[in-house]
């Protein structure tokens, strides 16, 4: 096997940097979530909003709070979605986009738990888990593909 | 921090490193055929790097079969970043085609 006692000289050590900086290159083609996830996702975040939503309302509430609790423990303990498990809340490429998505959804079940209260019917709190929920489904995929491409331009 | 690491710095363990670098972890399949190399030349380079508390094997099951995973650990990231600042500063002002 190879093996490499010495130190680099400077232009060998500049190869060896720019080795370093191409190899993700090569993992881009694999990276990717599985299609239920970001589906089931969304449906967690979708029932955890309307649990917390109608938390004190009836048998629902609560029940929906557990669901959605339960999903997303789930879905963070399977940590092998695929077979690349890279977070694209971490990626260069997807950081700044999965931020956002996240401040969007924060925003949704903060609406969600505030129009409640001031007397807005209910459908609002419906609909604001529905957008949660498609928001999920749409931008979770275009997440993955930002976090391949940067690994693919990675130099 | 900046050392020096030759245990990281043989190219295929670089490229391994750098690779788990950028993920969470990956399955051994996907890190052979990424760096196109042999079940038992991957398996070579992840033992040492393994034995230096560089990475983290786990096997786990993945569409029925069970298959082992690769991660980088705190102390290899940390040892791969050093290495990286180590070769920053040995190839400073150096300029590759």
């Amino acid at each position: 096997m190879e093996n490499h006692t010495k130190r680099p000289d400077p232009r060998e050590a500049a190869a060896a940097l720019d080795l370093a900086a191409q190899a993700p290159r090569a993992l881009a083609p694999y990276v990717g979530s599985p299609p239920w996830l970001y589906p089931l996702q969304g449906v967690a975040v979708a029932t955890l909003m309307l649990g917390l939503a109608f938390l004190q309302d009836s048998w629902f509430g609560p029940a929906g709070l557990a669901l959605g609790v339960a999903l997303l423990t789930v879905l963070s303990m399977t940590r092998s979605h695929g077979r690349v498990s890279a977070d694209v809340y971490t990626q260069p490429g997807s950081r700044g986009p999965a931020w956002i998505y996240a401040a969007v959804v924060a925003l949704l079940l903060a609406g969600a738990l505030v129009v409640r209260p001031l007397g807005a019917p209910t459908w609002i709190v419906f609909v604001l888990a529905g957008v949660a929920l498609v928001l999920t489904v749409v931008v979770g995929p275009r997440l993955d593909r930002r976090a391949a491409a940067a690994l693919a331009a990675a130099s | 921090m900046t050392a020096f690491d030759e245990t990281i710095h043989v190219p295929t363990r670089l490229r391994i490193c750098s690779l788990l670098s950028r993920t969470s972890e990956v399955e051994f399949g996907i890190l052979r055929d990424a760096l196109e190399l042999s079940d038992s030349v991957l398996s070579k380079h992840l033992k040492v790097l393994e034995t230096a508390d560089y990475v983290d094997l786990r096997k786990g099951l993945h569409n029925t079969r069970t298959r082992t995973w690769v991660a980088l650990t705190p102390t290899g990231l940390r040892a791969f970043r050093g290495h990286l600042a180590a070769l920053a500063e040995l190839a400073e002002g150096v300029r590759l085609p």
